[in-house]
């Protein structure tokens, strides 16, 4: 079992990662999308969970036209998609700083996802969360 | 098997540990019980003189520490909150300065996406700073400044944000507007007053040169020393879009 965790800010996200080793082991984190993709398509089988930034530098995977994608405000958002082409039914959790109600709702209404705000969180909290989400698969 | 008393087998030097139990006198003798000791209770507190806690929402029962609270115990509540709204202006701290003496493009870019969905109106100070003076003067990132600041001033200019904010400032310097302002109507923005006058009717005149030095905004308007929301929102009059 394994936990895929993507985000580019190692160092902010250190404690959660920490705090899921101690509780889940093991998770693999990557700070970009391209790495991640890779792992991803190879180790599918053994992924039980993915956790996604979703404001990240867009790698080489996405090299879209479009401004707001190259910026890498939505990076997550196509990472998400390209996922769910390969395993419909494996849990995601956005987990982001991204606020737009927009973006909540698009994933409010996603099977198998869940969105959640880093503001809001302790790592001990989004821990539990993960635990539970877990323990229901 | 056999064993000797002491433990071990026959001819056979006992195995370390078993000699140390052995000693069935020294045993019982720890076995007897101590005789008790007296215990001085404490002399209960004199309500006069015992310190009252004070009622602020910092207070938190002291019998909470140490066991499970039940789940809805609201100072419970508000101290995550607070706790959580402290977590939140440190990072912001954090981040502000991160942007001013970045460490690199990738960090300079990740604050700048953080900026963009969390900055508040401090924050445009910090991205005109860094705009009139751009440690990595390319494309995206003057776009990505460009986006942060028109989607912090779309947000700051919301009115739930202006009421939350507006109401955050007044409580913060609600002693000191006391005196400053004692029941006068004052406009808050960006946690300032921005005008004051003894009725709502002088205050709109100064407000709307305040808008007009500062470019259009809007203000929470609030008589100080009563807890009276008075918002005032954006209105298209005489082809102006703020009042």
């Amino acid at each position: 079992m394994t936990v895929l965790f993507i985000d580019d800010e190692r160092r902010r996200m250190e404690a959660f990662a920490m705090e899921l080793e101690l509780t889940i082991k093991p998770v693999v984190f990557f700070s970009e999308v391209d790495s991640a993709w890779d792992y991803f398509v190879k180790n599918q089988k053994k992924i039980k969970l993915i956790i996604l930034d979703i404001m990240m530098p867009p790698g080489k995977m996405f090299d879209a036209d479009s401004t707001e994608l190259n910026l890498g405000l939505r990076t997550g958002i196509l990472f998400y998609g390209k996922i769910r082409e390969l395993a419909p039914k494996l849990p995601v959790i956005i987990f982001t700083n991204a606020s737009s109600p927009e973006v909540k709702e698009r994933f409010r209404e996603q099977r198998k996802c869940l969105y959640i705000q880093k503001k809001g969180y302790y790592p001990t909290e989004f821990v539990q969360i993960v635990r539970q989400l877990l323990a229901e698969e | 098997m056999e064993t000797t008393a002491q433990g071990g087998l026959p001819n056979q030097p006992a195995p370390f540990g078993f000699e140390l139990i052995s000693d069935l006198d020294k045993i019982k003798k720890n076995l007897e019980p101590e005789p008790a000791k007296e215990i001085v209770p404490l002399p209960a507190p004199d309500s006069k003189s015992a310190v009252e806690p004070s009622q602020g929402k910092w207070d938190v029962p002291t019998e909470v520490w140490g066991q499970d609270p039940p789940p809805n115990l609201p100072q419970r509540e508000s101290l995550k909150t607070t706790l959580g709204r402290l977590r939140m202006k440190a990072e912001a701290a954090e981040r502000r300065l991160e942007l001013v003496f970045p460490e690199s493009l990738e960090n300079f870019m990740a604050n700048l996406w953080w900026m963009t969905e969390q900055g508040v109106d401090e924050d445009l100070d910090v991205l005109q700073r860094i705009k009139d003076n751009n440690p990595y003067p390319t494309r995206d990132v003057e776009d990505l400044l460009a986006i942060a600041q028109s989607t912090i001033r779309k947000r700051v200019n919301d009115p739930d944000y202006v009421v939350k904010n507006g109401e955050e400032a007044y409580e913060l310097h609600k002693d000191e507007w006391l005196q400053k302002f004692p029941g006068e109507f004052v406009a808050i923005h960006r946690r300032q007053v921005v005008a004051h006058a003894p009725t709502k009717k002088e205050l709109w005149p100064l407000l709307k040169e305040a808008q007009k030095e500062r470019g259009p905004f809007r203000a929470y308007v609030v008589k100080v020393g009563e807890p009276i929301t008075v918002f005032r929102g954006p209105m298209r009059m005489r082809g102006r879009r703020f009042l």
